[in-house]
């Protein structure tokens, strides 16, 4: 039986090979998180909605990237921050962008830290602390 | 000019009227004259036979004299023939009245010596003799009745006289008859002394004298009376007769004077008549000329005044009203023709300065949408460009990380390879989105220590040769915007370290000076130099003259030059004397200061 794992962790992203970075540090940091997957703002509402109120809303840490087609991460920032449901829910963004407009942006939605791509190994060395320490909200 | 015609006609009608006037006026003086002398005459005449002296009768005569003068010369200064004839008739009477007098002098000097000469001398031989008698009838002891009788006489006689002599002073005609009765009874008391024999002869001489002295008293009486009926009656008369000519003279000269008066009156109406039609006419004629005047001044004037309004409000007027005219009016008209072809001109310039503003705004446009495109351009490139690249690099390490063991030692070189060139590849792009950023990202003035700015990239800079970095003098601290001048810096002071070709001898000096409201700092190397030739080129996108071995993406000194000029400053390389090069930039010295300006 394999230990309950610490966290799960979505990512945002549509970029393929981002996500396979994220997927690779993390098992390369042998973190055990249950990892999953959305290739945009729209899909990754309704995996976060379809599964509320059960183990993967439980500890859930979003990495968002912000350009992405259909629903862009602002967008899914917007929509999560209006629906009482999912307003607490923990997000960082993953994001190539390093403009002063994208950080503001993502700040004023209460985000929980902003990471360039280029820094990804920053946002991946901290995770497993976080997670381990960190007071996850209740979504519901 | 019209009055001035009614006046003058006015005054010369005036003038002949008060020549009129004037004669008439004299005249009448005349009249008076005449009149008043004619009553000094009969005054004169009166108080001349009173007195009977001869200064008295000569100023009769004087006056008399003056009088005929008078009257001759009126008469020959006369025209009016009926005053003519009323002078004449006073003519007339004056040689009457002469005449009169001259009888009156005549019985009056007869009656003077018959009462100062005559009359005293009888009386005295009338009272010698009668004393004579008195002396003998004393010595012949007469009777009493011969010594009354002489008693009588003497003292009738002596009345008589007395009687005559108050009637010379005031005629009175019963002293007259008095005196005559006094004589006749002297005489009846003589004729009783003649009975007596002694005394006849005597008596008889006294008795004629008494008769001679009643002769001569009678005479003297009568020359008193011809005297007085001369002059109180027919002098009088004469005078009278004068007097009411001279009188009818006033009253013709008053009728004249009343007559001209109302001549002048009517004058001097019809002046004033005249004169108010006169000043009527002029003042129509006034309304007249000024109502013309301002017609032919004020719609000009007018018209000029909105002219200069309009030219005053920068209008150009094609049509100046008045320019010909010749007077001042239009003078004024060619003031506001130069006025208009300065606003013309004015208008022109501004049309041009227009177009300019026009071009320029449109340039502003396409150069903000150049810029606009490169700032999308930019994130494009930051993006879309880098995320594949990275991508690549990254599906190329976990290749090599995943089977490196299975592939053969070239493969793995090619992995390298790739690796290797996307790096540059992102490095270029890094590189490219700062200079395309260069001026869009703009944060607050600060105040900025340069010395400890310059102290910290020093710090941060990669320097394996350890090259030696001097800052010589102080380094200002200023208000500016920091990053940009950092960027400047750090791009700077890294070529001269990344290219410096003398190891650890290697020195990088900055310096700093003050010219005008700009700091010039410099960074002087001692490395390998730059050719003169490639000056220009230095600071162009993706040139590189240097050693092509060291890593770069020849948009360093590209983004120096940007940032500079962006800023307000001029970047400029000069080779040295010695070795290396020196790069000089002007940076300003207020931020604030430019941008108040901008």
């Amino acid at each position: 039986m394999t230990p309950e794992p610490r966290a799960t962790i979505l990512i945002v992203d549509d970029d393929e090979v981002d996500v396979e970075l994220v997927v690779r540090g993390l098992r390369k940091r042998q973190l055990s998180f249950d990892v999953h997957s959305a290739n945009d703002g729209c899909s990754a509402l309704a995996l976060i909605r379809s599964r509320l109120s059960t183990v993967f809303c439980e500890r859930l840490i979003v990495l968002l990237d912000l350009n992405m087609p259909r629903m862009n991460g602002h967008e899914f920032l917007s929509e999560v921050r209006s629906d009482s449901a999912l307003q607490h829910m923990l997000v960082f963004v993953l994001t190539t962008s390093d403009l002063k407009s994208d950080t503001d942006k993502a700040y004023d939605r209460n985000v929980a830290g902003y990471f360039v791509k280029s820094n990804v190994n920053g946002l991946l060395d901290i995770l497993g602390p976080f997670a381990d320490n960190v007071q996850f909200p209740v979504l519901a | 000019m019209a009055i001035g015609i009614i006046g003058y006609s006015g005054t010369t009608r005036l003038d002949g009227t008060s020549q009129a006037m004037q004669r008439v006026s004299d005249l009448n003086a005349v009249a008076l004259e005449v009149d008043r002398d004619v009553q000094e005459l009969q005054m004169r005449a009166a108080k001349y036979v009173i007195s009977g002296h001869d200064s008295m009768r000569d100023s009769v005569l004087d006056l008399h004299a003056k009088l005929v003068l008078l009257v001759n010369s009126s008469i020959t200064n006369q025209s009016d023939p009926e005053m003519l004839s009323v002078f004449r008739k006073i003519s007339d009477h004056l040689p009457e009245y002469r005449t009169q007098f001259d009888s009156a002098i005549e019985e009056r000097q007869i009656r003077t010596s018959l009462v100062q000469q005559q009359l005293p001398t009888l009386s005295d031989s009338i009272g010698r003799r009668l004393g004579e008698l008195e002396q003998i009838a004393f010595q012949e002891k007469q009777s009493p009745k011969a010594r009354n009788a002489l008693l009588l006489c003497k003292t009738a006689l002596s009345r008589a006289e007395q009687r005559l002599l108050r009637y010379y002073v005031a005629p009175d005609s019963t002293l007259v008859d008095g005196a005559l009765e006094d004589i006749d009874s002297a005489l009846t008391h003589l004729q009783t002394l003649q009975e007596y024999e002694p005394t006849k002869q005597l008596c008889a001489q006294v008795l004629v004298d008494i008769r001679e002295f009643e002769r001569i008293g009678m005479r003297a009486v009568q020359a008193t009376r011809g005297y007085l009926f001369l002059v109180n009656v027919v002098m009088a008369g004469e005078a009278a007769e004068i007097s009411y000519y001279s009188d009818r003279l006033r009253r013709m000269s008053e009728s004249r004077r009343s007559a001209i008066a109302s001549t002048v009156q009517s004058t001097v109406d019809g002046v004033r008549q005249l004169t108010g039609y006169g000043i009527g006419t002029s003042l129509l004629l006034a309304v007249f000329i000024a109502a013309r005047l301002v017609m032919l001044i004020l719609p000009p004037i007018q018209s000029l005044t909105s002219t200069f309004q309009r030219l005053a409000s920068g209008e150009t007027v094609v049509a100046i009203p008045e320019v010909e005219r010749n007077d001042e009016i239009g003078e004024m008209a060619r003031a506001a023709r130069v006025f208009s072809d300065q606003n013309r001109q004015q208008v022109q310039l501004l049309a041009t300065s227009e177009e300019l503003g026009r071009q320029l705004t449109a340039n502003a446009e396409n150069l903000e949408k150049t810029n606009a495109d490169l700032n999308s351009f930019a994130y494009v490139a930051s993006h879309d460009l880098k995320s594949p690249l990275r991508a690549i690099r990254q599906l190329a390490s976990w290749i090599e990380e995943d089977s490196g063991h299975l592939l053969p030692a070239d493969s793995l070189k090619h992995f390298q390879t790739i690796e290797a060139r996307v790096h540059r590849m992102e490095m270029l792009l890094n590189d490219l989105l700062q200079y395309a950023r260069v001026g869009t990202t703009e944060s607050e003035a600060e105040r900025v220590n340069s010395a400890t700015l310059v102290e910290d990239l020093v710090g941060l800079c990669d320097n394996p040769l350890r090259v030696q970095i001097i800052v010589s003098g102080s380094l200002p601290i200023f208000v500016t915007i920091r990053t940009p001048l950092e960027q400047v810096f750090r791009n700077l002071i890294s070529n001269a370290i990344k290219y410096n070709d003398k190891g650890d001898r290697g020195i990088v000096q900055i310096s700093c000076e003050n010219v005008d409201d700009s700091f010039v700092f410099k960074v002087k190397d001692n490395g390998p130099g730059i050719s003169p030739q490639h000056h220009e080129r230095v600071f162009q996108m993706y040139q590189r003259v240097g050693d092509t071995n060291t890593e770069g993406t020849g948009m360093g000194l590209a983004i120096v030059k940007k940032q500079v000029e962006k800023h307000g400053g001029r970047i400029s390389v000069e080779s040295n004397a010695d070795a290396g090069v020196t790069f000089s930039f002007s940076w300003p010295e207020s931020f604030a200061e430019r941008v108040a300006e901008t």
